[in-house]
């Protein structure tokens, strides 16, 4: 089994916090956004 | 009678012990990582020959295939050799967070090529064409130096613990486990706070979710599907426990979480995942791949069904999860459990992935708990149809020597490592049931090489227990999302760990305790006790854990009330907290105004008497007669104006 010493939970959580900053979004909130925006629809299954 | 408690007495099972030889790698993840090493070495030798016989371009270019970023450093460009190696952490990062199983091939590929293109260009410090020859050998030396760190590592490891096996062995062969808690708990005002909390979140309007916490929906421990999971097993739990008699609003309660599941804001990352891992743009989040959701909203709907006996979602297109383009998948519980047989037959390695490629231990143990706990509410046989293969893969390609299984295993190269998001990156056992339906004898190892770790610390808090109380403070610990910390999140542990080590005294010591150093003071949206959403519904799991666990309700299914219900009521108006009957014949309820301080008059109609027999409602509350009707069923008339505890019992002759 291949083992690295790189912790990927830690590095992702600072990429998204990251991401957060850049883009001024906060990383977690306690107010729902509201639903996505529906597209014209298509054919459906 | 309330709560069947036919359990996993995993005391008697035979003891299974652990492979004197274990192998190193299972027979797939062999082949796996035998094709893997293949297409290494053409990679390595054809850089090796572009090294030996290419021009200056073409070396950088070879000199980058050894080692990622090492033509930069052949071309007197270091910063570029340090930008790739940035680079390749992200891109390891990203190929293990959203399946971007591209991102390291194609770095590594930037870098050849962008160290060719550099090849007869300009530099920073030193003259224009400069190489630097002496980078080859250390290529070389690099590669070699890190894939012989890495078969150290794995070969160490496999050596350290395949030398405890006899000991484990011994241990295991003798290891007796503690009873589990079966005594029923009877619910407290911090109860009827989370229960009501539970409720408002259920049952808010406009098909609402607030109330969670919402953040990115990969990895970051913020995924809402997690989230709804656990609040909806704890209810579940709280069902079967506490409201067996007395099912009609809790029934409710439940089916509107599961239809919560379908809401696309849960559900919606799944198209990016697909795309990106598997290139394929179908957004359907049940029909491949993706156990992490679909799996687990099976167990859910087990769940559910088994403290309820509701089949709503047993209905064709009961469950329609709606894409932003009007594609609708529609699905019920029969069809989503399909889905995870199918994934499992379809998949080389034997367990399937949840991000595209990644295929994780704890999820396809709840895929198995999908089958399973289907098949005990619906009778079928879809856990059998997949068992001996999936164990096979449970136990020859995720086993390790010392008896942890593997958290992680790729699908397409069968390697594993340790991603940081468990400690160490293996386990004794994971899912909400941790072996105990779908393999009692597995779930027995588990939990013996458990309690090794946990019975001395149980056993120093459990010292610590007085009048009844944990008085601890205990340091708070970061949420999983790391931006905040929860008081709640040790209370956990130690009530979980006191599940396992069957102390009951000090499991009620610490849900009182919690309960006083964590309350808030707070209500839906806000929450009760100082956690994260998934913290609150991890505690209410562990806090309403008996005498059924979720395990034991799944083994268990649904089975109807025994004794008097309470069929219906002002559920709007009053919160029932307790409806049990202990022993077949009575009802014991506890109630109390859904808005505080609001006397309400309330009617309480009940079903299941004894028809023409006299009753007695009486405790804390008004004391009521009446003679149950022909059809056993019976009205009274009461007002609620504080917590009442009542007994609804046949009237003793005079």
């Amino acid at each position: 089994m291949i083992s690295f010493r790189i912790n990927c939970a830690q590095v992702w959580v600072r990429l998204v916090r990251f991401v957060c900053k850049v883009t001024r979004r906060p990383q977690v909130t306690y107010d729902a956004p509201p639903m996505p925006a529906r597209s014209p629809a298509r054919s459906a299954r | 009678m309330t709560a069947t408690i036919d359990h996993h007495d995993l005391a008697a099972t035979e003891p299974l012990l652990l492979p004197e030889r274990p192998a190193r790698i299972g027979p797939t993840s062999r082949r796996l990582l035998a094709r893997l090493v293949v297409g290494l070495a053409v990679w390595f030798a054809v850089g090796s020959v572009l090294i030996a016989v290419g021009s200056t371009a073409w070396r950088a270019f070879g000199t980058s295939m050894i080692f990622p970023g090492a033509g930069f450093l052949y071309v007197a460009w270091p910063v570029l050799t340090l930008v790739t190696l940035v680079a390749v952490v992200i891109a390891l990062v990203l190929w293990w967070g959203v399946s971007a199983h591209f991102a390291i091939p194609l770095v590594w590929l930037a870098s050849a090529a962008g160290a060719a293109l550099l090849a007869d260009g300009p530099r920073l410090v030193v003259d224009r064409g400069t190489t630097w020859g002496w980078v080859v050998p250390l290529a070389y030396a690099g590669a070699v130096a890190t894939l012989g760190w890495m078969v150290w590592r794995i070969e160490s490891a496999y050596r350290r613990k395949a030398a405890k096996v006899p000991e484990l062995n011994e241990y295991l062969r003798s290891a007796t486990l503690p009873a589990p808690i079966t005594s029923r708990r009877a619910p407290d005002e911090m109860d009827a706070e989370l229960l009501r909390w539970c409720y408002d979140f259920a049952f808010q309007p406009e098909d609402g979710l607030d109330g969670l916490d919402w953040g990115e929906q990969f990895h970051g421990g913020t995924q809402l599907r997690y989230q709804m999971n656990s609040l909806t097993w704890a209810m579940s739990l709280y069902a079967a426990n506490h409201l067996p008699n007395a099912p009609g609003h809790i029934t409710r309660a439940l089916e509107t979480m599961v239809r919560k599941h379908t809401d696309l804001r849960v559900w919606k990352y799944w198209h990016a995942l697909n795309l990106i891992g598997n290139f394929d743009p179908n957004p359907d989040p049940i029909r491949r791949d993706n156990i992490m959701f679909s799996a687990f909203l099976g167990d859910v709907i087990n769940c559910v069904e088994a403290a309820t006996g509701t089949e709503v979602f047993d209905q064709p297109g009961s469950l329609e999860f709606v894409w932003s383009d009007g594609r609708t998948f529609s699905y019920d519980h029969h069809t989503l459990t399909e889905a995870v047989r199918r994934n499992f037959e379809r998949s080389s390695l034997g367990f399937f992935p949840c991000e595209p490629g990644w295929s994780f231990t704890v999820c396809n143990v709840m895929g198995a708990q999908a089958l399973y706990g289907h098949d005990v509410v619906h009778g079928t046989d879809t856990w059998e149809q997949v068992r001996e293969r999936w164990q096979h893969t449970l136990d020859h390609e995720y086993l390790t020597p010392d008896g942890s299984y593997a958290h992680i295993r790729s699908n397409h190269i069968g390697v594993s490592w340790d991603t940081g998001e468990v400690p160490g990156g293996h386990y004794f056992a994971n899912g909400t049931h941790r072996f105990a339906d779908i393999l009692p004898a597995h779930a027995r190892r588990a939990k013996a090489l458990e309690l090794r770790g946990a019975a001395p610390k149980m056993g120093a808090l459990s010292s610590m227990v007085h009048d009844g109380r944990l008085d601890l403070d205990l340091p708070p610990e970061l949420e999983r999302h790391r931006t905040r910390t929860s008081k709640l999140l040790p209370w956990v542990k130690i009530i979980g760990g006191a599940r396992l080590v069957g102390d009951e005294r000090l499991v009620d010591a610490a849900i009182r305790s919690s309960a006083e150093k964590c309350a808030t003071g707070e209500r839906w949206p806000n929450r009760p006790l100082d956690a994260s959403a998934s913290g609150l519904g991890s505690y209410m799991i562990v806090r309403w854990s008996a005498p059924l666990d979720l395990a034991g309700l799944a083994m268990r299914g649904f089975v109807d009330p025994v004794g008097p219900v309470l069929a219906d009521t002002a559920w709007d108006d009053v919160l029932v907290t307790e409806a049990v009957s202990p022993d077949g014949d009575s009802l014991r309820l506890a109630l109390q105004p859904r808005i505080d301080d609001a006397a309400v008059r309330i009617t309480l109609w009940f079903g299941q008497l004894r028809p023409g027999v006299a009753y007695t409602l009486a405790g804390t509350g008004e004391a009521h007669s009446f003679v149950a009707g022909d059809d056993g069923a019976a009205a009274v008339e009461l007002t609620v104006d504080r917590t009442l505890v009542l007994v609804l019992a046949e009237a003793v002759a005079p």
